[in-house]
């Protein structure tokens, strides 16, 4: 039942978007961003802060609920969420927020992801302490110790069993890259990638290079969503919340899916599954998609896992272009985490809803189906939003 | 180096086997399912019995990965080094993250990435890294004779 249930189906829609500059060091703090980036999705969706009755952020965002509602006179505050999981989260954001709005607990709901990570020494892993315990005692003293480590470890075991290589991580981190050339506001919107430039580059956790790695950035960003009824009287035209969903995928743990004993059975195949069973379309319906890339094999694993291509064919996507605008599937259209900025996934979001609107930077024509998802080597969640008339 | 806590409640037997030089996993005490890493209730029978059991320390390369710089100081004098995660010949459901080394006392970037493949066989050794703690590391296995 619940894994086909069409109870959020186009119910709600996103109304507002608004972000920050993106930069590799911000002056101000993730409190003034996060500010920023709301009041900017609130001013794009016609409402006045005082409306929002609803917030939603990941766990681990720094600024809270009552800080935002606070600096922003907001009033009252009848309903909050936070989503798990760090980029896995994202998605889920808005799909909480559709399940509140349409479940009568919120009208108006701001869901956001503000991050300051510019800089080496605030990453998490430069930050480990000298005795760990939990799963990192069996996972950290090894040297095993970044995020990078984790996702080279699976993307390794998904190319030898696939026949992905080097040439396909290479294939996308370039179609991404010209994307955000496109994009004035991507942080790589003035440097070019070739493919000598990505063989060249250093390797950070072989098999993955330096290009494999998104861009630790400064910045937030937010959405506003309202009920579809109310969305009509806005002054953007909607972008309906068609289905949302989220997965865990059996005995795989946070970014160590290599503990499952089917290791490649990732978060993402769990959730398409709860996707497409809610949706009125299939995968080969989808114009554009944004998929989180904050290292490049996220990618293959999560075009193999939402049905864009059969099991284990991921890679023969990624030539000449078949990610790029004109191709099969053009992806991550303003530049992605590899190269507009890593906010935890919550960039895509907004690009996803610019295709609808038709303002995007690298735009498909007539897009009206736009697929999102989250991080697929962690509890993840995705959307499937669309234009149009209700 | 980082160490692990080797005194948890939950963990301490693993701890103290390593610090003899002996791998152990947890078994169901009611169906006897091994598991590892770890926890407090068997997800097959969901019993919260357990005990500590030895393995045959015997591992195939399930993955591995080289790591490259930046990483903390006290690995950055061994960078480039492998990382492996290897699959116990007890079952499938048993994966460990850890060191290939040409022995237990060898340096961190004794292998580099030519050396190793997905599938090759090792075994477990141990190395100190302070008074309290040994961790297991992984040596390739020998063909054994015959072979
Ligand atoms: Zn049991």
């Amino acid at each position: 039942m619940s894994r086909t249930h069409a109870g959020l189906k186009d119910r709600t829609a996103i109304v507002g978007i608004g972000a920050t500059d993106f930069a590799r060091s911000a002056p101000g703090s993730e409190h003034e961003l996060a500010a920023e980036a709301v009041l900017k999705a609130l001013r794009d969706a016609g409402l006045d802060p005082s409306e929002v009755d609803g917030l939603c952020s990941y766990s681990m965002e720094g600024v809270g609920e009552d800080e935002l509602a606070r600096t922003l006179g907001m009033g009252d505050i009848g309903w909050f969420a936070r989503t798990p999981a760090g980029g896995g989260g994202a998605c889920a954001t808005v799909g909480l927020a559709a399940t509140a709005i349409a479940t009568g607990q919120a009208d108006v709901v701001v869901a956001w992801r503000s991050r300051k990570r510019g800089a080496r020494a605030s990453r998490p892993w430069a930050q480990t302490p000298e005795r760990v315990g939990g799963l990192d005692a069996f996972v950290k003293p090894a040297g095993l110790i970044r995020p990078v480590d984790e996702i080279a470890m699976t993307a390794r075991r998904y190319m030898h069993e696939t026949g992905a290589t080097r040439e396909h991580l290479a294939d996308i981190a370039i179609t991404i890259r010209r994307h955000a050339q496109l994009n004035p506001k991507a942080l790589m919107s003035d440097r070019t990638l070739t493919r000598e430039d990505y063989f060249a580059a250093r390797m950070v956790s072989d098999p993955l290079c330096l290009y494999d790695n998104c861009l630790e950035t400064d910045g937030a960003a937010a959405v506003v969503l309202v009920s579809a009824e109310r969305a009509v009287d806005l002054p953007r035209p909607p972008v309906f919340v068609h289905a949302a969903a989220q997965g865990i995928s059996d005995g795989s743990l946070m970014m160590r899916p290599f503990l499952a004993e089917d290791a490649l059975r990732t978060p993402a195949q769990v959730c398409a599954d709860r996707l497409w069973g809610r949706a009125d379309i299939r995968p080969g319906d989808v114009d554009v998609a944004q998929i989180y890339d904050a290292f490049t094999p996220l990618v293959l694993f999560s075009l193999e896992a939402y049905g864009f291509c059969k099991p284990g064919e991921a890679a023969a996507l990624t030539p000449n272009g078949g990610l790029g605008l004109g191709g099969t599937l053009p992806v991550n259209t303003s530049g992605g985490s590899l190269s507009e900025a890593y906010l935890h996934g919550y960039n895509l979001i907004l690009e996803a809803v610019r295709q609808v609107r038709g303002t995007s930077t690298a735009q498909v024509e007539g897009a009206q189906w736009s697929f999102v998802c989250s991080s697929d080597a962690v509890p993840t969640s995705a959307l499937l939003l669309r234009g149009g008339t209700r | 180096m980082i160490l692990p806590i080797v005194d948890g409640a939950d963990t301490a037997p693993f701890w103290d086997a390593a610090r003899e030089g002996q791998l152990v996993v947890q078994s169901c005490g009611d169906c006897g399912l091994l598991r590892f890493p770890p926890g407090p209730v068997c997800s097959h029978c969901r019993s919260a019995r357990h005990e500590w059991t030895p393995v045959s320390g015997d591992a195939v390369i399930w993955s591995f990965v080289v790591a490259h710089g930046p990483t903390l100081p006290e690995y950055a004098e061994y960078t480039p080094f492998p990382l492996a995660v290897v699959t116990l010949a007890e079952g499938p459901q048993l994966r460990m993250v850890g060191n290939v080394l040409s022995g237990q006392d060898a340096r961190l970037n004794s292998f580099g990435a030519d050396d190793l493949a997905i599938g090759d066989p090792v075994r477990v050794a141990f190395r100190k890294l302070a008074d309290d703690v040994s961790i297991p590391v992984w040596v390739p296995a020998l063909p054994a004779p015959g072979d």
